[in-house]
């Protein structure tokens, strides 16, 4: 039988020629200190236990949890396994991906998994596991999507009503560890154009104010880590202001009919 | 009815049938009976047409199959059936548009081709890919290959023929400026730059059949007497095909083992691990830009016959850039011999062990046939891109040697081992992302690796043999991960441990414990230094005390309502998505989804109707009309006649069984005079005519489907196409029937699925695909 989940192209075809690629340039418009503005809808599946989709502006996210369910394993747990399963989309990145699943996407798995797993209160489910499938529509610069799957889990967790202490929010900030620089939430195009070598990604629970997880790279002197770090948190606070709104208003929702 | 058209039918039909469960259907056919006779006569008319086009394959296949549960049980033979129908409809099409050509050298199937294709499958013995206990040839080399790390390799050739560019003036030039000492600039750049291709290639020629590869035997050329004579031939030739075999696994830097050369009447075949140093002479010939020297794939080549003889390449064609401006479907070589020549190549024998001496027949064959036929191909080639050319208006030939020339122009370089960043093919970079990228974690292994990387590559140079040879990249893998103690343990890891290995096993061992003390060296050197940063007391976090160490405290100012919020989130908010629409709930989308399927049950048509078969009209016109019908399609009823069809006769209700038994006994009536006496299509029409009052007498209320299929019948008889469009709907028609049914004003509408019980969704789960029923289809 033929393999159907992919499309091949025709065996006789002509490769396309292209104009020499451009210089970037930088289509930031924003403040530094802004991000971008988010769309978030919860329960969007009717499968899914919990569901929420991250929109901000090119970034796109759906993610869905299922469980807590038993668990696969017949091995004793007396604490619930969070599993993530990040996936691009093959045409989520400027450069088309395969359909299997790479080593940065289990990376990037395991580190949302790290990010949101201190926030669910795993030990009041034994015996079962959760899972969460973040699907990425569209990316926009690594970092900045992976801080929106970070805050996209977390809601789809609450939505899914999985006991939790808080919630997690993402944020991330791009620096140039020579200058003063920083951009706060960097698209596709910052994280190539500029000479930035430097960056933070951060998880954080804004009303515990806890910060759960944080990916440093570049050298950085700690006062200026901690100046970063103040401007991650600011962000994800702001981040997380978008979560309650829309947690709200799903609640308002489900109690109006 | 064109294609479009058709497919919309089909698609709507499909779209339809899928509305009623299957499961259903034997209880609407016994809450109604005008819905039961419908699915019947429908049913019975896709087992005529499934009988009717089983018949016309296979006779013996189409024998009792009465119903659908024959089709079921007996699917390997329904679907072989329709593969031979498509293989067939496939091999004529083919042969309308004219892609069945013969192939243009007709080569003899000899008997040793014959012998060849049997064992295609097998891998070659492994005495072919690796002559292990050969003694090495580069032993007998004049010059030894030097293959350390600090080596600078230098141009081989001594004189430069053909040249624009004296060659003192580049190798003074190169010792003016030492910068050029690790790059060397190539000795016939300028000569490629300028090379233009005889005026004669850009004309159509008729393509020179140089026969079958059995018919010459090629020259074997392994002294220097034998090679002058082979140049004296080449020098005399407009293009000559050259190819290479190339060794590196039981070496370092790899050399080349053979070189084979054809012009348009003989092959050569040099052995070049006796002629390693003599083959400069070639140069003569192969930068002589009247020659066209034709390649396929020559990247490689190129480099090689830099690094091992000192030759280069003037006016080079290479096939594969052709093949990739045509736009085949295939790029390799083994691709053009199968479309030009027919010539199928025994590829293996691209991995053998080219430094067996003598070599055996097969190989020498194999080696022969590379450039034996690529004279031919090019003509060909050649032919193609000039006609093209005048298609698109571009000068494809021109684009093909032009890319040749970039290939020509590539330069043998020395890679440096990189033990810092690991770049390069076999850098540890390269080869920790492709093979260990889940099994090497962590720093410590991470040294550990790059410490025996670093060791395999200078025992690989010492040895002279490849780095492959000395520890394959996966065994590597696998030592680094389990950082061995002792011997015992290197060997446990693997019982395929290559010679190499086996011999230098201490070392392994060393090597790996080394990397683990410098290791803790320096994470010792670290841990001091972070104390170091400690008693500075300079704090790393923002957090206050009372945050990270106190309990739980709380901040609400996240969930509070507060106007600073609300006016933060209003610059947070987008406004919408791309993919949601506001303000409609979840309950409205579904409210509208529920109306509009209402309406598509409402009315069901279906659009695809079926065409009538022989057999259909025979049951439909019941008894006496079955001898008309027979006598109008005589084609069929003279295979029909001896054996009476059996589906009607168990399909039918017992009385109309024995009626039509009856009837069969005596179809002795001149059949032949009837069919003079009624035009078909008229005694049909009566027929039906006669069939429509009858209908009426016996129920009022029914539509007279049948009786229009019949009169649609009369195109099928005279064998013109059936007329899809004209065909009447009989579900459509049912639908706006229903108002006169008994079932009161709505009527009882069997396809309505808003009323439908839910599905046995457990009946539907237990139901399994027999076996052997394939659902390719």
């Amino acid at each position: 039988m033929s393999d159907r989940k992919r499309v091949y192209g025709p065996s006789v075809s002509v490769p396309p020629y292209f104009e020499e690629p451009e210089q970037p340039v930088f289509t930031r418009t924003r403040d530094v200190d802004r991000c971008r503005k988010i769309y978030l809808k919860l329960g969007w599946a009717t499968k899914a236990v919990g569901s929420s989709y991250f929109e901000s502006e090119k970034i796109k996210i759906a993610c869905t949890v299922s469980g807590p369910r038993p668990s696969k394993t017949f091995a004793f747990r007396s604490s619930a396994k969070l599993n993530c399963e990040f996936r691009l989309s093959p045409f989520s990145t400027s450069v088309r991906q395969g359909h299997v699943q790479t080593v940065e996407e289990k990376s990037y798995s395991q580190m949302i998994e790290a990010a949101i797993s201190p926030s669910i209160l795993l030990h009041l489910y034994p015996k079962s596991s959760i899972d969460v499938y973040i699907q990425v529509i569209e990316s926009d610069g690594a970092l900045a999507t992976l801080a929106a799957a970070i805050s996209c889990a977390s809601s789809a967790i609450a939505d899914a009503n999985i006991d939790c202490i808080d919630l997690v929010t993402g944020s991330s900030v791009l620096f140039n560890p020579n200058t003063d620089e920083y951009w706060i939430d960097p698209d596709y195009v910052d994280e190539r154009a500029r000479a930035a070598k430097g960056s933070v990604v951060m998880g954080y629970m804004a009303s515990l104010g806890h910060v759960t997880q944080v990916w440093e790279r570049g050298t950085c002197s700690p006062s200026r880590l901690s100046f970063l770090t103040e401007k991650c948190i600011k962000n994800a606070k702001d981040t997380r202001l978008v979560i309650n709104h829309a947690l709200l208003l799903e609640k308002s929702k489900s109690e109006d009919p | 009815m064109d294609e479009s058209e058709l497919f919309k039918g089909l698609m709507n039909s499909t779209a339809y049938c899928s509305e009623l469960a299957k499961v259903d259907i034997p209880f609407y056919k016994s809450i109604d009976t005008e819905f039961n006779e419908n699915i019947k006569s429908v049913s019975s008319r896709f087992m005529r047409l499934i009988e009717l086009l089983l018949s016309k394959v296979d006779r013996s296949r189409a024998e009792d199959i009465v119903d659908v549960e024959d089709i079921d049980n007996r699917w390997a033979e329904v679907s072989d059936t329709l593969d031979i129908l498509f293989e067939k409809a496939d091999y004529s099409i083919d042969k309308a548009q004219g892609l069945l050509k013969k192939p243009a050298i007709e080569t003899h199937a000899s008997t040793s081709d014959v012998a060849n294709k049997k064992p295609k499958k097998e891998k070659l013995p492994y005495k072919v890919i690796h002559a292990a206990h050969l003694t090495k040839p580069q032993l007998r080399f004049r010059v030894q290959p030097n293959n350390s790390r600090e080596f600078v390799w230098s141009w081989k050739l001594t004189e430069k023929p053909h040249s624009l560019v004296p060659l003192e003036k580049i190798i003074a030039q190169v010792k003016l400026d030492p910068s050029l000492k690790n790059s060397l600039p190539h000795p016939y750049e300028p000569e490629i730059q300028n090379s233009v291709y005889p005026p004669w290639v850009s004309e159509m020629s008729n393509p020179i059949d140089t026969g079958s590869v059995d018919e010459t035997e090629p020259i074997w050329v392994s002294t220097e007497s034998q090679l002058s004579d082979m140049l004296k031939e080449l020098q005399n030739s407009k293009e000559i095909a050259v190819d290479l075999e190339h060794h590196d696994y039981r070496s370092f830097r790899g050399f080349v083992c053979l070189m084979q050369i054809s012009n348009r009447e003989k092959d050569w075949i040099v052995d070049t691990l006796e002629l390693r140093e003599e083959l400069e002479a070639l140069n003569v010939v192969f930068t002589n830009p009247n020659i066209i020297k034709v390649f396929h794939g020559a990247t490689m080549d190129i480099i090689w016959l830099q690094r091992d003889f000192g030759l280069y390449v003037v006016n080079l064609f290479d096939t594969y850039y052709a093949t990739k401006v045509l736009g085949f479907e295939g790029h390799g070589l083994a691709f053009l011999l199968q479309k030009y020549c027919d010539y199928d190549a025994d590829k293996r024998y691209q991995m053998a062990d080219w430094r067996i001496r003598p070599l055996p027949r097969e190989m020498l064959k194999y080696a022969q046939s590379d450039t034996h036929y690529l004279l031919y191909i090019w003509d060909h080639l050649r032919n193609e891109l000039i006609s093209k050319s005048a298609e698109r208006k571009e000068n494809l030939m021109q684009s093909v040697f032009n890319s040749s020339k970039q290939i020509s122009l590539r330069k043998y370089e020395l890679e440096p081992y990189d033990p810092i960043y690991g770049l390069g093919t076999d850098g540890w970079r390269n080869v920790l992302t492709k093979f260990g990228s889940s099994k090497i974690i962590g720093r410590e292994a991470l040294m550990i690796y790059r410490a025996l990387h670093d060791w395999r590559d200078s025992v690989a140079r010492k040895e002279d043999e490849s780095v492959r040879y000395v520890l394959p990249n996966r065994l590597l893998i696998a030592i680094a991960a389990s950082k061995p103690v002792e011997a015992a343990d290197v060997f446990s890891i693997s019982k395929q441990l290559t010679p190499i290995a086996r011999m230098y096993v201490e070392d392994i061992v060393k090597v790996v414990q080394e990397a683990e003390k410098l290791y803790n060296e320096q994470v010792d050197r670290e841990k001091s230094q972070f104390k170091e940063v400690e008693k500075q007391n300079q704090p790393l976090a923002v957090f206050s005390e009372s945050n990270t160490l106190g309990d739980y405290k709380v901040d609400s100012s996240v969930f509070e309502i507060s106007k600073q919020n609300r006016s933060k989130l209003k610059t947070l908010l987008a406004n919408g998505s791309a993919f949601w629409i506001e303000g409609q709930s979840q309950d409205d989308l579904r409210k509208a989804r529920k109306e509009r399927l209402f309406i598509v049950n409402q009315n069901i048509p279906f659009s695809l109707t079926l065409p009538c078969t022989q057999g259909h009209v025979e049951s439909e016109l019941n008894v006496k009309q079955s001898t008309v019908t027979e006598a109008a399609n005589p084609s069929l009823n003279g295979e029909k006649k001896q054996e009476p069809i059996v589906i009607r006769d168990l399909g039918l209700n017992k009385q109309k069984r024995d009626s039509s038994k009856l009837n069969h006994k005596e179809p002795s009536n001149p059949i032949e005079e009837r069919n003079e006496d009624i035009e078909p299509s008229e005694a049909s029409t009566s027929v039906s005519k006669k069939r429509k009052q009858k209908k009426k007498k016996k129920n009022s209320g029914k539509l007279t489907i049948e009786a229009e299929h019949v009169s649609n019948d009369s195109p099928i008889i005279n064998e013109a196409p059936f007329d899809y469009k004209n065909q009447k709907n009989f579900i459509a028609d049912l639908d706006s029937d229903v108002g006169k049914n008994k079932f009161g004003k709505r009527g009882f509408n069997p396809l309505n699925k808003v009323s439908l019980p839910k599905r046995n969704t457990r009946e539907l789960k237990k139901r399994k695909v027999s076996d052997g029923k394939s659902t390719s289809y």
